[in-house]
């Protein structure tokens, strides 16, 4: 049998999907030994002339990381479609944006502020230094995921993916043995089922955050006030998180028949908010906790907000290109 | 599965809908549109004709879904659904697009109202694209119905459901049954006397071979579904066997403790044995724990001493009765707006200012006066009585909001009564306005004024209080448009009536609801008044809101034949349109099992939730905090909604 050419490709990451491909161990040796591995670029150094130089689908499968940012982002994205026959979405950015997607909360001019000062330092599509002429990619308006910029096959949700999650997928790569595409390397199940923590049903009283209040380890985060997304969110990942004392946070994104996991979140939390007795004051009560939220779109929103339904924060695009 | 084949038919509900909606042009417009495969329009869908023309479509067009543009689905969805299932189309495929109320009677330009009611039609496509045939589900169920309240509402309520032949628990808070009717002297606008026609009632009722009465009794639990609710009922001790006490009072004579008597209304004292009234039903003594020394023979125990059937027994212990159901009437009727709250007029401060109810038990000839007015502070006849309507009531500002609704009748009532027990008596009424509606009841005013002398001042009081022996009045003839001042040998104020304290947490029990000002709230206030929204639920009676006897016994007799429409069906039908869990994707959070309000849903030993269909009213509350998507209305889920948004917010 001839051995399986696979990629792996990073967008805008931060380098911990790749840090996450060996987290297998000697798995990738097995890896290694069943497929040739023609695309790494945070291990080895190809160019993009030779991804361009292979047929089309002449690469079994790609592991995409990354978010799409920039319009290399987006070229490649659409380059490495053409030459491979399954594209996964590996890791939170790929599969909805991930933790960068917040950044859609703010204009393009706000970050270029933000990162670089002053407009005179602001990096320009095209310059000369040095007798060279520089080309940068353009910083696309808005970041997407990638399947808002080709059709994707697989997602292996995480941010990082964990490790069964991603042992569970060569597995199925080694044996030759993909499932149909379309699905998600997770449980089809919410956190809770993995999560260990007794729920009690209570309502939220008060939204506490981890770093600041010592929590239960044996009651429900959110039973206590924590902000845990587990019950928005796909399991997979066996509960690390709240094993740890930390909340969930939502990085392998919501279920099947969700669309927006923040707003699902927000509905339960909402429905969940609650200070007992009704009557008069019940709202004031409601609305009082509600203001001890320090950042919603940063806490239900964290890896899902480039694919909202909301998608970014509406403001007057610069049309200035650069 | 083939490719949908949905007719839509739009009516014109002559003018309501044509007037303002371009029928034709919507009939065209939707022609055109993916999955429709028949369009029709008519005058008057819901007549016999256009039923008609729906059933033969759905044969003649092979209709996988049906689509009936006119009015809300609360007016004809059963009609349209009915005449589907006739044409052998599951009655889940069809649904109402509501293009009346949401849309012709609320606009007017006809351009733009046309517009809307494509869309909204289209939306009903779309929802139609996505529904499956369902089949409703068919639950068995006990043949017994729950009363809660032994008023005259709860009375008649029991005895209609037991003359049908079914059983009948009625529970009594109260050691007597009977309720404020009891109470009551004579009863406007006929003037026969309360306990003369009511007490055939009581005693019917306990007689009764299918009625079970539980007096001093309290409902702790509901739980389960129409057909098949069951309770728990805690009945209080009264510490003496109703069968072995023979009513001859040596307890009460040797009782060393009294207090006020609720029944007398504070007029005089009780003792801690004591037998509410005469005619009280179960006719025995009841000993209140909370009076008596201490229920222990080493206290005091002159009652079992004297006793010579030997019906005292201090060692009785409350039980705890479960039963099943088939549907429950709720009648827990009023009480009078708190006198204390009333500090301007006096209230619980000046002895002469009292209520109604204190005023009816003083006219009442078993009453403590045996009929004799008389004044509370030094037992005088008194000469001058004045009457203050709307005391608690009509006055958003300090007090209750509405209008209790019997006042000005019972106030007439009283005022005539007063005059006849006492003669060279004068009665003065202050009112806002007079409200006579009802049978016999304006000529009742009439007379009240023309020939009983009385004197109506239209007019608010503003302060009432004690000077010497006489009770002052300050207030306002806004007629003449002048102060007056009156000096009066006693006041009877008109209270607002009140829902019965236990009330809102009986609503919780039964996971009913309640209106703002507290009162049981009816699933529809014109056309299901004495349904809740919960199935086999009803109410009925002063509980709901102020009325009179009539409209209660009125009330009583409806919850009745509600009850007994349920009983007498072999097998009871609940809509399917319910919530389903897929199993795939819960995890078990459990967060719908808190949010349901009719405790449909619940946890399985393997970790999901479960919904009992039986239960679920289909309100969708958990499937807006289920965090997953697992839990979804059948034939209106989360795709559903999203694919009618789209096509709601589509241009065009």
């Amino acid at each position: 049998m001839a051995k399986a050419k696979i990629g792996i490709y990073w967008a805008a990451a931060c380098g911990g999907c790749d840090c996450a491909l060996l987290e297998v161990n000697e798995q990738i040796l097995d890896v290694v030994a069943a497929a040739d591995i023609l695309l790494w670029p945070c291990a080895a150094d190809p160019k993009y002339s030779d991804l361009r130089g292979y047929k089309n689908g002449e690469i079994d499968i790609v592991l995409f990381n990354g978010a799409i940012r920039t319009q290399e982002n987006r070229e490649l994205a659409q380059l490495i479609r053409t030459k491979t026959k399954y594209l996964v979405a590996f890791g939170s950015c790929a599969q909805s944006g991930g933790v960068i997607g917040l950044a859609n909360q703010s204009s393009r001019d706000e970050i270029f502020s933000t990162v670089f000062g002053d407009q005179a330092n602001w990096p320009q599509l095209s310059s000369n230094q040095d007798g060279y002429d520089l080309h940068l990619p353009e910083f696309l308006p808005r970041l997407t995921n990638l399947a808002e910029v080709v059709e994707v096959d697989y997602v292996v949700p995480g941010c990082p993916p964990p490790k069964q999650i991603v042992s569970a997928l060569f597995t199925a790569l080694v044996a030759g043995d993909l499932p149909a595409t379309g699905t998600v390397f997770a449980s089809s199940k919410n956190l809770c089922e993995e999560c260990s923590r007794e729920r009690e049903q209570l309502k939220i009283t008060q939204i506490l955050r981890p770093h600041a209040h010592e929590s239960d380890p044996d009651k429900c985060l959110l039973d206590q006030g924590f902000m845990c997304m587990g019950p928005a969110t796909r399991g997979g990942c066996l509960a690390v998180c709240p094993a740890a004392n930390m909340p969930c946070t939502g990085c392998a994104g919501p279920t099947a028949n969700i669309r927006d996991q923040g707003a699902a979140m927000l509905n339960t939390v909402a429905s969940l908010i609650g200070t007992g007795e009704e009557g008069e004051d019940q709202l004031a009560a409601e609305d009082a906790i509600l203001a001890q939220f320090d950042d919603i779109v940063g806490t239900f929103y964290r890896f899902g907000a480039a694919t909202s339904i909301f998608k970014e924060r509406y403001h007057e695009r610069n049309a200035t290109t650069r | 599965m083939s490719s949908p084949r949905i007719g839509v038919f739009v009516c014109h509900c002559g003018l309501n809908i044509e007037r303002t909606v371009d029928t034709q042009s919507v009939s065209e417009t939707l022609r055109q549109y993916s999955g429709v495969a028949f369009v029709s329009d008519y005058d008057y869908m819901c007549s016999d004709p256009g039923q008609q023309l729906v059933s033969d479509a759905i044969r003649e067009h092979r209709l996988t879904g049906v689509v009936i543009a006119a009015c809300s689905p609360a007016m004809h969805e059963p009609t349209f659904r009915r005449a589907a299932d006739d044409a052998g189309l599951n009655s889940y495929l069809v649904e109402m697009a509501n293009i009346r109320e949401h849309c012709s009677w609320v606009h007017l330009d006809r351009a733009e109202a046309t517009a809307k009611a494509v869309k909204i039609i289209k939306t009903m496509v779309e929802k139609v694209r996505g529904n499956h045939p369902l089949d409703p589900v068919r639950i068995d169920h006990v043949d017994k119905c729950l009363v809660i309240g032994a008023g005259i509402t709860g009375i008649q309520a029991a005895l209609d459901v037991a003359d049908a032949g079914f059983q009948v628990l009625l529970v009594e808070k109260e050691p007597s049954i009977g309720g404020h009717m009891a109470q009551l002297s004579e009863t406007f606008p006929t003037l026969d006397c309360s306990q003369c026609i009511l007490t055939p009632k009581m005693v019917e009722a306990s007689r009764h071979p299918n009625i079970e009465l539980l007096t001093y009794s309290e409902v702790l639990d509901v739980a389960g579904y129409v057909g098949n609710y069951t309770v728990k009922i805690r009945k209080n001790p009264t510490y003496v066997d109703p069968d072995k006490c023979n009513l001859c009072g040596d307890c009460e004579k040797v009782c060393p403790q009294s207090v006020p008597s609720e029944f007398e209304r504070g007029l005089v004292d009780r003792k801690a044995i004591y037998i509410p009234f005469q005619q009280a039903v179960p006719s025995t003594y009841t000993l209140d724990e909370h009076s008596c020394l201490g229920l222990q023979p080493l206290r005091c125990s002159e009652c079992a001493k004297v006793c010579a059937p030997g019906a005292i027994n201090f060692d009785m212990q409350p039980e705890i009765l479960q039963e099943e159901v088939a549907a429950i009437i709720v009648t827990t009727g009023y009480d009078m707006y708190p006198i204390l709250n009333l500090g301007e007029y006096g209230g619980g401060d000046v002895p002469d200012v009292i209520d109604g109810l204190q005023f009816e038990r003083m006219l009442s000839a078993s009453g403590p006066t045996g009929g004799q007015v008389r004044r509370p502070s030094d037992g005088r006849v008194p000469k001058r009585v004045v009457f203050v309507q709307c005391a608690g009531s009509r006055d958003p500002e300090n007090h209750n909001a509405y209008c209790s609704k019997i006042c000005c009748m019972y106030t007439a009532k009283h005022a005539l009564l007063y005059r006849h027990a006492v003669p060279e008596s004068e009665a003065i009424i202050f009112y806002i306005d007079i409200r006579a509606g009802g049978k016999g009841y304006e000529e009742f005013v009439q007379n009240a004024t023309e020939h009983e002398q009385i004197q109506y001042l239209r007019g608010k009081v503003a302060k009432i209080y004690r000077e010497g022996d006489k009770v002052m009045l300050w207030g306002v003839d806004t007629l003449s448009g002048k102060k007056v001042e009156i000096e009066a040998d006693l006041v009877v104020l008109a209270l607002s009536m009140d829902p019965h304290p236990s009330t809102l947490a009986l609503t919780k029990t039964l996971k009913i609801s309640c209106g703002g000002e507290g009162f049981l709230k009816e699933a529809h206030p014109k056309l299901r008044p004495v349904e809740t929204l919960t199935a086999g639920i009803y109410v009925a009676g002063a509980g709901q809101g102020p009325k009179d006897i009539p409209e209660s016994v009125a009330q009583g007799s409806a919850a009745a034949a509600k009850t007994i429409a349920l009983l007498t069906q072999d097998k009871l039908s609940h809509s399917p349109e319910t919530v389903s869990i897929d199993e795939e994707i819960c995890g078990g959070c459990g967060v719908c099992v808190g949010m349901c309000p009719y405790t449909a849903l619940s946890l399985t030993a393997a970790g999901v939730a479960e919904c009992n269909e039986v239960l679920c009213e289909g309100c969708g509350t958990c499937v807006s905090a289920c965090p997953t998507g697992a839990a979804q209305l059948k034939n209106l889920t989360d795709f559903q909604l999203r694919e009618m948004i789209e096509v709601a917010l589509a241009d065009g």
